[in-house]
């Protein structure tokens, strides 16, 4: 399970010393996924979560619009205590940009929590919003949707809520929606995220 | 360093969670001084991390210059919430120090200074002096000396044998960070949702050691609240912190230093 073999001292430095430097914060994230974070079978968590999107789809009487606003709903409110874990295990400095967000989020954040590395593109030309392919989806797998709900559950929905919250939390106000997912059919799932302002007053005090 | 007493402080100033590891043998604090603590000490944070010394103001690429014309008005402001932070923090001090019989130590956070500045703004100057505020790791603090348990053991959600094994940046850069009195020494530890430790410890000086130790420890006190406060479903919140779990290792940690 643990196979600390580099210097956990240097990657730090590294990241710490310019968070820019991507190649290092994906080191960074890898580090503390295998050497600092408790794991469970990923399988456990799939079949909860499908559990989870199956028991709301017949609460709801398949009215999926229903069940994307309720997932969004669960995923914020994991997201906003989420954002702590995450916060206390990685301590990494406060972003400039979004660019460093995104690096963040794909390569520290669901690295450490999914054990996966979105890619991230589309970049809008003001640089306020991105799209995290996710080639693989631990949430998907074993999933076929349905033929009614091919046109409308986005089945992931949870994971926008989850980022909407905890960015929320760190003063990014945001908006996130899938734009496709290989479940509905399409090459890739896509996951957009946009920047709708920086919640300048939140920011605690003490820092510059 | 013995630990007196922690304090949990959310993000818009109120306490919510107080715990005394040494009892004080003059009586306690009720919740109420408690909870005025906490809002004073949130306040004082903000108003520290306003006040900056001129030097670093100038030498600041993102503040902008004070007009000649407005020097004078900004100092005098200055001034004016400098009397209001010492008597911010003279208050709340007093308050502890009546509980613990030794008021006398209550002012000397302002006292210790040597400048004409507040307490505060020399301690936010001295953590500005270090441009980079990376706190070093501290091996072993608070965990488990003589565990025979092999690394990659699971602790809540983390891993054996420490929550953490890096240096890292302290997010407050400006705000307070410590005060020192006669017979005792606060500590703050925020993180960037706003959140506040802080530590109350028996030791008097508030040198950078005691500073990082104090840091280390906090980050580690953060590592459980993100565990045992966050992840339990009936929390909401901001509100007041009543975990079993969260007590328990809370002791131990702190038992183990």
């Amino acid at each position: 399970m643990n196979t600390a073999s580099t210097n956990p001292n240097t990657l730090q430095s590294g990241v710490l010393g310019g968070i820019s430097s991507s190649k290092s914060l994906k080191a960074f994230g890898e580090t503390i996924w295998k050497t600092k974070t408790a794991k469970v079978n990923a399988e456990l968590f799939t079949l909860t979560y499908g559990s989870i999107v199956s028991q709301l789809c017949s609460d709801y009487q398949r009215d999926f619009n229903k069940v994307n606003n309720q997932l969004f709903a669960m995923g914020r409110s994991i997201g906003v205590r989420l954002i702590e874990d995450f916060i206390a295990r990685s301590a990494l400095p406060r972003c400039d940009n979004m660019v460093q967000t995104s690096e963040v989020i794909s390569k520290v954040a669901f690295k450490v929590f999914l054990n996966i590395t979105p890619h991230v593109t589309n970049w809008s030309s003001a640089k306020d919003a991105f799209s995290l392919i996710l080639d693989e989806n631990p949430l998907s797998d074993f999933v076929e949707l349905p033929m009614d709900a091919m046109k409308e559950l986005w089945y992931s929905n949870i994971l926008c809520g989850v980022l909407k919250g905890a960015l929320e939390m760190v003063q990014l106000d945001c908006q996130i929606w899938f734009v496709s997912d290989v479940l509905r059919g399409d090459a890739h799932t896509e996951m957009k995220v946009k920047l709708n302002r920086i919640l300048k007053d939140e920011i605690p005090a003490g820092e510059d | 360093m013995a630990i007196k007493s922690l304090l949990i402080i959310n993000k818009s100033g109120g306490l919510v969670y107080q715990r005394d590891f040494i009892p004080s043998p003059h009586g306690k604090m009720n919740s109420n001084e408690y909870l005025i603590l906490a809002g004073t000490l949130h306040g004082v944070v903000a108003i520290a991390s306003q006040l900056t010394p001129k030097a670093l103001q100038v030498s600041s690429t993102q503040n902008l210059l004070p007009l000649p014309s407005q020097a004078t008005a900004t100092a005098a402001n200055a001034a004016n919430a400098t009397n209001t932070a010492n008597n911010g923090s003279t208050t709340a001090l007093g308050g502890y120090g009546d509980g613990a019989g030794s008021g006398s130590g209550s002012g000397s956070a302002a006292n210790s200074s040597p400048s004409a500045a507040a307490a505060a703004t020399a301690v936010a100057a001295a953590a500005a002096a270090a441009p980079e505020h990376t706190v070093p790791y501290i091996p072993s603090l608070g965990m488990a000396a003589n565990d025979s348990k092999p690394p990659g053991r699971p602790m809540g959600s983390y891993l054996a044998p420490d929550y953490f094994s890096d240096s890292f940046i302290s997010w407050n850069k400006s705000g307070l960070k410590s005060i020192v009195t006669n017979d005792f020494s606060i500590f703050l530890y925020q993180s960037l949702t706003g959140v506040k430790f802080v530590l109350i410890s028996t030791q008097q000086s508030t040198s950078n050691a005691a500073l990082h130790l104090a840091d280390n420890l906090l980050r580690k006190v953060y590592c459980l609240y993100s565990d045992y406060v966050m992840k339990n479903p009936f929390y909401s919140a901001d509100m007041l912190i009543r975990s079993e779990p969260f007590d328990k290792k809370l002791h131990a940690l702190v038992a183990n230093l």
